[in-house]
């Protein structure tokens, strides 16, 4: 395929994923709103969107995998797609968690009387700053600097060390996930207590959801490396997930600043 | 001859452009320079970090240029990303042990004010959050 063409681009074939994943998702909302409201079959229709979409996902990136490793299709030029895509990604990802630390501080700046004007409001429980959310921060950061280590361990050639230096990095990814179900186990307040239960929760909530995305996305990077898929010169996925990865550890220092210490004490 | 007929009609264009610089006022022109100017390191900004992050590439050889310099070297940073590593676990198992050998504090249950415990209408799932189980047991 390759030495026929005389452009460093690369035209892909037809492919039924983006069809069917289209239709997953129609499922998953239309099921989601069945299941919300009271209508009968919304939990199956949810659940066969949800499979739909998981299905698709796994085998539309396989397919990308194939065409990048077996077909050679991914040129420097054909490489810039990905990387602009998850740059873009990351920044609306960055606006996304924005709204929610906004709604918070809205909330918090100027507590209303509904909520006796103080925050956090009248008969709220909070965690201490000072336990689990202080021990969680430090983590997060241990992990951005084992993912580095990993990228230099590919970028010199050193392929077992890389694939160590990825167990590392997820290994403390499920540590900080742990303890945050732990913390969100022994918290006073639930979602549904009051304007800080729902910021709180909804924050911290979507940040730890983060968390687990970026987790999965490190692992597929470090079974695709002990695979050997990623070389010296090319290995734009593990990029993707390191950048993703300290997009995810910078952001859990504003909740631990502003939500657990500035608006818990 | 085709080439001669290009570079002909180059020269045209360029003494177009020549003639419409001459008109357009001093600080327009300068305002325009200033735009070029931040459009090209815009520009330059967004390839380095394209590029991943190597602020010179070498596209013979394919790989970083701060690999050649004994400074950066690959194999070095590696080490000392895998140090700062142990470093930072040694420092969570620390925090880890010392915070969870302090018992955590128990929290009153607060009156019953209308904002907290907030139910407008049934899960699809029950009575119940999935996650608050503690209202019943603390």
């Amino acid at each position: 395929m390759i030495e026929s063409q005389r452009h460093s681009y690369h035209l892909v074939d037809p492919s039924p994923w983006p069809i069917s994943g289209s239709l997953g998702a129609l499922a998953t909302t239309v099921g989601g709103v069945m299941y919300m409201h009271p209508f009968q079959g919304g939990a199956t229709l949810l659940s066969l969107g949800l499979i739909f979409i998981l299905y698709t996902m796994f085998v539309w990136w396989r397919d990308v995998l194939r065409e990048s490793t077996l077909e050679g299709h991914h040129t420097k030029a054909v490489q810039l797609g990905p990387r602009y895509g998850s740059i873009l990604f990351i920044v609306s990802e960055v606006m996304f968690l924005f709204a929610f630390f906004w709604a918070s501080s809205h909330s918090s700046l100027a507590p209303t009387v509904e909520i006796g004007g103080i925050w956090p409001p009248k008969g709220i429980g909070v965690l201490d700053p000072r336990e689990i959310p202080f021990l969680n921060t430090p983590i997060l950061p241990s992990s951005g600097a084992a993912v580095t280590w990993a990228h230099h361990a590919i970028l010199a050639g050193k392929e077992k060390r890389a694939v160590y230096a990825l167990v590392a990095t997820v290994s403390l990814a499920l540590v900080s996930t742990g303890f945050q179900g732990m913390e969100y186990y022994q918290a006073p307040s639930t979602i549904s207590d009051s304007i800080y239960g729902s910021t709180f929760f909804s924050a911290t909530g979507f940040h730890g959801f983060h968390v687990i995305i970026g987790t999965l996305f490190l692992i597929i990077c470090g079974i695709r490396q002990y695979l050997g898929h990623l070389t010296k010169e090319h290995h734009v996925g593990f990029e993707a997930a390191a950048w993703y990865w300290h997009f995810v550890d910078v952001v859990r220092l504003f909740p631990f600043v502003s939500i657990y210490w500035w608006g818990g004490i | 001859s085709p080439s001669r007929h290009h570079s002909r009609s180059l020269f045209v264009l360029t003494c177009r452009q020549a003639r419409t610089d001459r008109k357009e006022a001093p600080r327009e022109r300068a305002r325009r320079r200033q735009t070029t100017i931040v459009m090209a390191a815009a520009r330059y900004g967004l390839r380095v970090l394209l590029r991943g992050g190597a602020l010179r590439s070498n596209p013979a050889a394919g790989k970083r240029s701060f690999s050649s310099s004994p400074l950066h070297d690959d194999a070095h940073e590696t080490a000392k990303w895998e140090k700062i590593t142990y470093a930072g676990i040694v420092t969570c198992t620390v925090l880890s042990i010392y915070n969870l050998s302090q018992d955590h504090p128990h929290h009153p249950e607060p009156p019953a004010y209308q904002y907290l415990h907030v139910r407008n209408k049934e899960f699809p799932w029950g009575p119940d959050g999935l996650f608050e189980r503690k209202h019943a047991e603390h």
